[in-house]
């Protein structure tokens, strides 16, 4: 029985999460009531039967059963990818099925950042929902393939998936072929233009292409890759309509929203689905058991923003309004740093595993990241003053927006981010603190074998 | 009627530049060179004629073909068609 077990069953016992069915609650966990792609079992209970799923959800809205009414709920519904883009859905379909020859259908649950577990943990409690998400886009583009490509090292969701699967084919749900595809453990092998490159038969690289992956994929042919949380959403759209969907979320993103909470927080890895207007205090105050407010969050993953925890506390956990404000959710990280650590030391920690993770193709980014990584690690030792701190934000100006990826950038993302939240500590190292940015339990995790290699 | 050029801009495929330089030498107003020497581009839209048939050398200039003009297929059509003359040919 792990961490998380006993946990959501406490919440569950407890009912703190607005039981009165009349009141929507704003966010929950697997099995609290009111959630949507969480509801259903406990986390405890593992993987949902195709029983299960059927019996609770009931078959998909007959209004769905052509491609083109399908496209249309789709569209109607404003359903954005949330893999972290936040690409109109609609459109990627609409482009797959005008484009010549047969599509592929990629569920992307890869998951690159180390820290986020929302798309494993989908796969692991609600598989058929994916699954069936996954089916509707084969629907909705005219594919008779779909590639699920994910860390088979993550053994329960491989589990839940093959099970899932073998479910799925003895009751003859299954309409288009299945093959799952392990995704290498790299930062950037999930994103879509490598996701395409490797199941082509190459290296998981990002490729600056002319033309989406939608139009020309896997062996040239229109490929929809979906994160598996937006399949997931996919599924209850056909199912409950357009207008349901938007009951949750802004009219700017429409849904509810999976968040992973991690850091110094009760349970790390503890997925989150946000249904309604909550600030991000309120959900760490919560899910997240913290008592005082922490000095600092890491929003939307590892090439996130950091934000004060003051300023985190009343801010509300919402992706259009947090955009307003210039940060990205990304992929649903909400990482706590509490005042144990030094958020510049952190930030080295982070910066010289994320230098490691670039695909090695272009050039502003093998030499300019680790460059940036030796600048925050000069400081954090107490090694530099106020001219190296002036030619680390030149350096990392120059690396901005360059790059057939978002890696470079990102990166640059999370430096000057550190340094404007974390003056403090800047001022204090700049004078001569050294800090060391040593591994333990209040530091945020990176894969264990890149640990084994230092 | 010619269309007009203003939606044109020049982009590098920073997984293909392999710092020559040589279009930061052609066209040094757009085109710098970072500090490991690869190719960092201002990505505005060109304006003037002298800019985009330098910004054309440039792209024909890289032997990587990393370079590229981008904008509305009619003008790139229009432009390529016209990118084997160099500007003196023009003047005769």
């Amino acid at each position: 029985m792990s961490a998380l077990d006993t946990f959501d069953d406490a919440v569950l016992r407890v009912g703190s999460l607005s039981p009165t069915p009349e009141q929507v609650p704003s966010f929950g966990v697997a099995g609290s009531p009111g959630t949507r792609l969480l509801a259903g079992p406990a986390h405890s209970m593992g993987s949902e039967t195709l029983a299960s799923h059927e019996r609770r959800l009931g078959a998909v809205d007959s209004v769905c059963s052509t491609p083109q009414a399908l496209r249309d709920v789709v569209r109607a519904s404003g359903l954005l990818g949330r893999g972290g883009a936040g690409f109109p859905t609609a459109t990627k379909f609409d482009v797959a099925a005008a484009a010549p020859g047969t599509p592929i259908v990629v569920v992307n649950a890869s998951e690159g950042e180390p820290a986020s577990a929302k798309d494993r943990t989908l796969l692991e409690l609600r598989p058929h929902l994916v699954l069936d998400g996954a089916d509707l886009a084969a629907t909705a583009v005219g594919a008779r393939e779909i590639v699920v490509y994910f860390h088979r090292s993550h053994l329960r969701a491989n589990a839940a998936l093959e099970q899932a699967l073998a479910e799925r084919r003895d009751a003859g749900r299954a309409s288009a072929h299945v093959r799952m595809v392990d995704a290498p453990g790299r930062y950037v092998a999930g994103e879509t233009s490598a996701v395409v490159s490797y199941l082509s038969g190459h290296g998981a690289l990002p490729r600056r292409g002319a033309q989406p992956a939608a139009q020309v994929g896997i062996g040239n042919r229109p490929t929809v890759v979906n994160n598996a949380e937006t399949l997931a959403h996919l599924a209850l759209v056909a199912r409950f309509g357009a207008a349901w969907f938007a009951q949750a979320g802004t009219p700017e993103a429409p849904g509810s929203t999976l968040i992973t909470l991690a850091g110094s927080v009760a349970v790390p890895g503890l997925v989150v689905e946000i249904l309604g207007p909550v600030t991000i205090g309120h959900v760490l105050e919560r899910m997240g058991g913290l008592d005082v407010v922490p000095r600092a969050v890491l929003l939307g993953g590892y090439e996130g923003t950091w934000i004060s925890g003051e300023a985190a506390w009343h801010t509300p956990l919402e992706r259009h309004r947090l955009k307003t404000l210039g940060i990205s959710l990304g992929c649903g990280l909400v990482a706590v740093l509490n005042d144990q650590v030094c958020g510049l030391a952190e930030t080295a920690r982070l910066l010289r595993w994320l230098a490691g993770e670039s695909s090695g193709q272009c050039g502003s980014c093998v030499f300019g990241l680790p460059v940036l990584a030796g600048f925050v690690d000069d400081i954090i030792s107490g090694k530099s003053g106020r001219g190296e701190l002036r030619r680390l934000r030149e350096q990392a100006a120059s690396v901005r927006g360059r790059g057939a990826c978002g890696h470079p950038t990102g990166v640059v993302t999370l430096v000057e981010s550190a340094l404007d939240t974390f003056a403090p500590e800047l001022a204090s190292h700049l004078h001569g603190a050294v800090c060391d940015a040593l591994d333990g339990p209040d530091h945020f995790p990176l894969p264990r074998d890149w640990e084994l290699a230092l | 009627m010619r269309a007009p050029i203003d939606a044109v801009r020049i982009v590098v495929d920073g997984a293909k530049c392999d710092g020559h330089g040589i279009c930061a030498l052609i066209l040094p107003e757009r085109i710098s060179l970072d500090a490991w020497g690869y190719a960092s581009i201002e990505n505005d839209p060109i304006e003037d004629t002298r800019t985009l048939a330098r910004a054309k050398r440039a792209v024909a200039a890289c032997p990587v073909h990393a370079l590229a003009l981008v904008g509305p297929v009619d003008v790139i059509v229009r432009l390529r068609r016209g990118a084997g003359r160099r500007p003196r040919d023009r003047a005769r």
